[in-house]
């Protein structure tokens, strides 16, 4: 753990070097303390006071961040050549181990793809989530693009996920996301971050750069950047779990954001082009997955703010009457197959879900980046059983069991 | 410590018998706990949904249409809501131009012959897999398994001089009442819920009723409420049947169709009502003494109901001189008799007018087709086509039989009334039962007849 950030920045006014300054300040502080060397503090050109440390880390407690620890040599090499041999070592599939963008040492799927039976992998000692892994004893919250392709589950299917195309799958029955407007400009060919993926900075030139350097973990309130919004997905409000969801009972999952009104299109592109990038304006979790997927959320195309919908809603409010009083059963206990999302995002996360407060949202119904089920459904709707098919419709309408 | 434990190991006389009793007891309540929770088990698995008509694993709803996905199976919610308006990435058949309320595959309500329930609801071009045959009342309660009417789209197309219940004229008696129903709502689910109505009979929509297969498929409108764990199915609990309704008064039901040992609604032996649900109770919801329901078809309000004074209801029936019925009523139980409406009337249409059912009490033809009654009747008679109704259950309706008339409607010598009544103005001597004989009458041209004539 000596390799830890050091910047040098001798004069600046710019807000995004002063903001790296402090988070390394931060940093710098936990990892001195825990070492008791306080003497490291003034390697830094920039002569803080510890008072002001403390002010600014009591300042700034309210966002945790995580920004990488480990040496710069875990995720970077400088000629991709180390004693005559190739140093890119964490690509996937048939991706080539030739120098990468930003001197990575690996791709997206590199890294957070391994294949491997276990849902956390080893990449150069960080502990890194997996999106495609074969450990039979769950997935991480987003879910499994193994079911996609059939490495895991009970077999290969493009309906079972977001398909993305760094796989090397096709999809071979959509030819957009679903609800996009037309022109969608996306096609199928959607990718793991930029104007076709959904994490980073959703521009023809943006991506994940940088977000991991900065990235915020925990409680996530502000979204305005890639880095300090939930999971990357620039705009999103949330509360992260620490280990994404590896673990998971009622008292340790992510918090989702929504809002008691879906966003209203109305002919305002803005609601989700902004100048820096795709985003919902309303930061929610749902508002994301309706900037391709609009017409399913957008008030204009589901029938308004209120019942009658014409089509499912999401960011309302779960009612607090009638047949959803009675949501998950006695006590209302919080549910990972339909979930729901807080109005407020909390500071812990809740056992306990509130008809009448909390909100219906995409991943009430379906995970983020494939399932064992078609449609990407958290359930599978498609059982021959009845019963079976219909028991997640039936977390929330209580009574049409 | 051993020498204790050894003590403790000694066999007593009996011990053994003592021994297996503690076994066969402890056994007796094991199987008894299990049985108990399986039993209550099944009974949480299969709620109100799985156990409707639509929610039925076996005979449910299965949408069969261009674009719709084939492995969906019966009974799933999304035969009949697309959530999102999408499947696979397009909306299937029927594209009604725009996602339709409450998520439906269609528009949940145009027009009398137009919802979405008549996209399954019909025996041509259904979007039910393997197409969807319904019957009649007169069919399924009756056992008159000639009626040819097959399916409820067919039933609601009956235009004059036959009749369906007005959905338009539901819809607005819905809509005004406090019954948590809206302008939105779906006219047929003024009687029915859509995700707990049974078949009755059960699975076998081509079948009359028997016994062993009954379902119950309405439920009361003015217990509506959006939430299917409070609005639930009326006549399948205790309290909801006809035997219920009368009290101490006798329901009689009537016979099935062409016997004379077998009774409605299920041709068991049955007679009193424990059998049927209380559809007094649940038509006077709506037709009753205070609601005022105007009919789009007749082009006036409907007469009002009061079916605990009339004399097919509640009310007092005097047995007169006059008097006689058929079987399987009895004049020495008049006074006493209270009808179901679904007794005369089909719930859905009928060729008839006010959906006067084509099978009654066992017999046809019912054939009234003129709210008048100006039609030849039985025999050729003219202005007697209600004895088609009216002579299933009562008798000496012929035209010499003398009804005993008020004291300014002598009989004469032949038994026919004065010229008030056969005046033989139109030509025709006869009045007919429907001039005096109607829902909540208690006049006879005009003039108070101290007793309700119906």
């Amino acid at each position: 753990m000596a390799g830890i950030y050091r910047f040098s920045v001798k004069s600046s006014t710019d807000p995004g070097l002063i903001s790296r300054h402090i988070y390394c300040i931060k940093y710098n502080l936990i990892y001195k303390l825990e070492r008791e060397n306080f003497a490291a503090l003034s390697r830094l050109k920039y002569h803080i006071s510890l008072p002001v440390i403390v002010l600014l880390l009591a300042v700034f407690s309210a966002e945790v961040p995580a920004v990488i620890t480990g040496q710069c040599s875990e995720c970077h090499t400088m000629h991709n050549s180390q004693n005559g041999a190739v140093v890119v070592s964490y690509v996937y599939g048939s991706e080539t181990t030739d120098a990468k963008d930003n001197l990575l040492v690996g791709t997206c799927l590199g890294c957070h793809a391994q294949g491997t039976s276990s849902m956390l992998a080893n990449v150069n000692g960080v502990s890194t989530p997996q999106v495609y892994h074969t450990d039979s004893t769950g997935d991480l919250a987003g879910g499994n693009f193994a079911y996609i392709l059939g490495t895991k589950g009970s077999g290969a299917s493009d309906a079972k996920g977001h398909n993305v195309i760094d796989f090397g799958n096709t999809e071979d029955t959509l030819t957009s996301p679903p609800g996009h407007h037309d022109p969608d400009g996306i096609g199928i060919n959607i990718t793991c971050a930029g104007i076709a993926g959904c994490h980073g900075v959703r521009t023809s030139a943006g991506g994940i750069s940088g977000s991991h350097h900065r990235n915020v973990d925990g409680k996530l309130t502000t979204a305005d950047q890639s880095y300090n919004s939930f999971r990357f997905l620039t705009g999103v409000k949330g509360l992260e779990d620490a280990d994404w969801e590896k673990t998971k009972s009622v008292t340790d999952h992510n918090e989702y954001y929504g809002a008691s009104t879906p966003m209203t299109y109305s002919g305002n592109c803005n609601i989700c082009h902004n100048p820096a990038g795709i985003r919902p304006s309303n930061n929610t979790m749902s508002g994301f997955c309706g900037t391709c997927h609009r017409y399913i959320h957008v008030t204009d195309s589901i029938g308004g703010s209120s019942s009658p919908f014409t089509r499912h809603p999401t960011d309302v409010v779960l009612p607090g009457s009638s047949e959803y009083a009675d949501y998950n059963g006695v006590g209302n206990p919080y549910s990972f197959v339909a979930r729901v999302a807080r109005t407020t995002v909390p500071d812990t996360p809740g056992d306990t879900v509130y008809p009448g407060t909390d909100v219906v949202m995409c991943l009430s119904c379906h995970a983020a980046h494939a399932s064992d089920n078609a449609d990407i459904m958290k359930w599978n709707y498609k059982s021959s059983t009845l019963a079976t098919a219909i028991s997640g419709c039936n977390v929330c309408h209580t009574g049409k069991n | 410590m051993r020498k204790r434990y050894n003590k403790g190991k000694i066999s007593m006389p009996g011990d053994s018998f003592k021994y297996c009793k503690i076994l066969i007891g402890l056994f007796l309540i094991f199987s008894s706990l299990i049985l108990f929770l399986v039993a209550n088990y099944k009974t949480a698995a299969a709620g109100t949904y799985l156990s409707s008509a639509h929610g039925n694993s076996s005979y449910g709803v299965k949408r069969s249409a261009t674009g719709f996905p084939t492995d969906y199976t019966k009974g799933l919610c999304g035969h009949c809501h697309e959530q999102h308006a999408y499947i696979d990435g397009a909306e299937p058949e029927p594209i009604a131009g725009s996602p339709s309320d409450y998520g439906l595959f269609y528009s949940n309500y145009v027009s009398q012959t137009d919802n979405i329930c008549f996209q399954c609801h019909t025996d041509i071009s259904s979007y039910q897999s393997g197409g969807l045959v319904n019957r009649s009342y007169s069919f399924r309660a009756g056992g008159w398994t000639s009626d040819t009417l097959n399916d409820i789209l067919e039933a609601f197309s009956y235009t004059s001089p036959a009749t369906s219940h007005n959905l338009g004229d539901i819809s607005t008696m819905i809509t005004a009442k406090s019954w948590n129903y809206t302008s939105d709502s779906n006219p047929c689910n003024a009687c029915h819920n859509p995700h707990a109505a049974q078949g009755d009979p059960l699975g076998a929509s081509n079948s009359a009723k028997s016994s062993g297969t009954r379902g119950w498929p309405v439920s009361r409108p003015s217990l509506h409420s959006t939430d299917n764990n409070t609005w639930g199915l009326w006549g399948d609990g205790s309290g909801e049947k006809m035997s219920d309704y009368v009290g101490v008064l006798t329901y009689q039901a009537p016979y099935r169709y062409s016997s004379s040992a077998t009774y409605e609604p299920d041709g068991s032996t049955t007679q009193d009502g424990s059998n049927l649900t209380d559809y007094a109770t649940f038509c006077t919801d709506c037709h009753n003494t205070t609601n005022t329901i105007y009919s789009t078809t007749l082009g006036r309000n409907l007469k009002t109901v009061d079916w605990n004074a009339a004399k097919h209801g509640k009310g007092a029936a005097v047995l007169d001189s006059s008097s006689d019925i058929s079987a399987p009523y009895q004049d020495a139980q008049l006074g006493n008799y209270v009808m179901a409406c679904t007794d005369c009337h089909e719930p859905h249409g009928s060729s008839n007018v006010f959906f006067i059912r084509g099978e009654v009490n066992g017999a046809v033809p019912v054939t009234v087709l003129t709210e008048a009654g100006t039609n030849n009747g039985p025999g050729g008679r003219c202005n007697s086509e209600w004895i088609y109704l009216c002579g299933k259950c009562h008798t000496r309706l012929g035209s010499s039989d003398g009804h005993a008339h008020p004291a300014y409607i002598p009989p004469d010598t032949s038994g026919c009334s004065d010229a008030i009544c056969h005046s033989g103005d139109d030509g025709c001597i006869y009045t007919s039962c429907g001039t005096c004989h109607y829902h909540d009458s208690d006049s006879a041209f005009g003039t108070p007849y101290g007793e309700k004539l119906f």
